[in-house]
């Protein structure tokens, strides 16, 4: 635990008080069905109610920046940005008074998180840059678009999956070139005045699955689980083997026995479905290069930091374990060039041999960075990758340290 | 349609009716699993003024799986309460010198407020495309609606693809609730 905040909170208050997260459950293994044949009101309550009531309340938190901030160095190394004013956190993650800047992960709640920021930034007119970044337990984890303000404000994005145990935070950070002494760029109030201005930096996060890893999801492609998040994060628990994924579901009579196999399949494993969801990342670890202005391009040289259903088999794609809606963002950083050019990151889908690329927020300037963040329709078997594309009029190498491509499974 | 479950409190020495494993098991894991979804895209092309926010015409739904979509007002109407996960991009063909930026307008309560303006990258370079990604609370019957802005000195066209199998998607909006 790194945090110094409460990280105490217990989510939004329900007719029941169980532990909230995952952490509390006594997951993966079948319903107890009583000997005497009879359910116990605590069966229900530990395991249907108590996992439905946080599936159904996932933690999520929007904190944004109201006041400028000011003096934002130069350099290379993130300027943490203060969250002034809370957006919607009912699970208390901005529960570090005494910095601001921390959204910090709640008790029961490890697991890995989407997070996604903006930071609006003034810089002076010449060929200066801005880029996001997300910072997790301090140290950078990500970083994102990074643009060319050259005397206008600019907004540069980031989005990632971010592991993250209870007691871990997180922080919207700015990087510039320019001289220092720069400042955030807080928009006008939207209308009608009174609400909050925009634009303004602002950081989000929701959970989207537990420390719960399957090793065995829907036969496709069993194989030891990938177990080596790039950060120290939540512990990971092997599950026995089960297949996971979504369930039809029973519609039940009055009078209708109700055995122990029927409850297990109809909870126990749609609760360890949803709460260990397909989720991926992969970090760049040798450049490519990238022609300009050509077809997209393919990111390879990835290397997986996070699979936890097994998927990069395939490699340098992802294999949808299941059909579903997918949430797939991915960063693409380039080489320096003479002269101003922009480059991109896409999301790739390829189904029954042909690829879609679904475009994100490019980046401009000398080294350019674009961010893309899509929600992208799979079937089992369909393939997402990661595609770059520039247009500098040369070839362009990719940044390692800046490309990375993430996904997580979202609903059927 | 099913909403959000709501968890209960079960007393003990209750004997579960089958309308309550209904409601509380597999109404609930079927939202869960399957709650409400949208996706758009634009195959029609537009012309977008200059120094304005313009709504994205969405022409052409790809999925709504709780009918939310209001074809005539052109925005995504939110059936249940929850926070809604949003992703949408929007492609310009041409303004080589323009800033742009995308945003959204949220209707709370019946007040339209906005515009929320997300990725703003600067003039110059042939920009292209612009992208959201953002969380928002919306109760029922709040609605949502994705939005471009540019600076060019005229207006310029959208950028679309050839369909739904071009290779290169059009300007898009997703939506999917992800918790209450």
């Amino acid at each position: 635990m790194s945090g110094t905040g409460t990280y105490g909170g217990y989510g939004p208050q329900t007719t029941t008080d169980y532990p909230p997260g995952p952490a509390g459950w006594t997951a993966g293994a079948s319903f107890p069905l009583r000997a005497s044949g009879q359910l116990y009101a605590n069966d229900l309550n530990a395991q249907l109610s108590a996992p439905v009531s946080f599936l159904a309340k996932k933690p999520v938190v929007v904190a944004c920046q109201q006041t400028a901030q000011t003096g934002i160095p130069t350099g290379t190394t993130p300027t943490a940005l203060v969250l002034d004013t809370e957006v919607s956190d009912a699970w208390y993650m901005q529960s570090n008074p005494a910095d601001l800047s921390q959204l910090v992960c709640p008790v029961g709640c490890d697991g890995l998180w989407a997070v996604s920021g903006q930071c609006p930034i003034v810089l002076p007119a010449g060929a200066y840059s801005a880029q996001a970044a997300i910072l997790h337990n301090g140290s950078v984890y990500s970083l994102g678009s990074r643009q060319e303000a050259n005397g206008a404000y600019v907004t540069p994005v980031v989005s990632d999956l971010v592991p993250m145990a209870a007691g871990d935070y997180i922080q919207l950070g700015i990087i510039h070139n320019a001289a220092s002494g720069q400042a955030t760029f807080i928009g006008p109030a939207a209308t009608p005045t009174g609400y909050l201005l925009s634009p303004a930096p602002t950081l989000a996060a929701r959970w989207v699955a537990g420390t719960q890893v399957s090793l065995q999801h829907g036969g496709i492609v069993p194989a030891t689980a990938q177990l080596n998040p790039s950060v120290a994060g939540p512990v990971y628990t092997p599950v026995p083997a089960m297949q996971l994924g979504p369930v039809a579901g029973t519609t039940w009579t009055d009078g209708q026995a109700v055995p122990s196999a029927t409850l297990t399949a109809d909870i126990t494993v749609p609760v360890m479905f949803l709460s260990n969801v397909p989720a991926f990342r992969v970090n760049q670890t040798a450049a490519t290069s990238v022609t300009t202005a050509g077809s997209v391009q393919q990111v390879s040289n990835l290397q997986v930091d996070i699979d936890n259903w097994v998927q990069f088999a395939a490699f340098p794609y992802y294999i949808a374990p299941i059909a579903g809606l997918y949430l797939c963002g991915g960063a693409v950083e380039y080489a320096s060039a003479s002269a101003a050019y922009y480059g991109a990151a896409h999301v790739g889908i390829t189904h029954a041999g042909a690829t879609q690329w679904y475009p994100g927020a490019q980046g401009a300037g000398l080294q350019p960075a674009g961010c893309a963040t899509r929600m992208v329709r799979l079937a089992a078997g369909d393939e997402v990758q990661l595609g770059a594309y520039q247009t500098s009029g040369a070839t362009q190498s990719t940044v390692p340290a800046g490309t990375r491509f993430w996904g997580v499974w979202v609903s059927e | 349609m099913p909403q959000p479950p709501v968890p209960v409190d079960w007393p003990a020495r209750y004997v579960p009716a089958a309308g309550d494993f209904n409601t509380n098991i597999t109404q609930a894991f079927g939202f869960l699993q399957s709650p409400p979804v949208f996706r758009a895209i634009q195959l029609t092309v537009q012309s977008v003024p200059g120094s304005t926010w313009t709504p994205v015409t969405l022409d052409t739904v790809l999925e709504d799986t709780y009918s939310g979509w209001n074809a005539t007002s052109n925005h995504y109407v939110a059936q249940c309460a929850g926070q809604y996960e949003l992703t949408w991009a929007a492609q310009l063909n041409g303004g080589a010198g323009a800033a742009g930026a995308t945003g959204y307008y949220l209707s709370a309560n019946g007040v339209t407020t906005g515009p929320w303006e997300w990725g703003r990258a600067e003039a110059g370079h042939a920009p292209f495309a612009w992208q959201g990604y953002g969380l928002v609370y919306m109760s029922a019957g709040d609605w949502v609606q994705p939005l471009v802005w540019h600076n060019n000195s005229s207006a310029v066209n959208t950028n679309v693809g050839s369909g739904t199998a071009a290779a290169w998607m059009s300007s898009g909006l997703e939506i999917a609730w992800i918790s209450e």
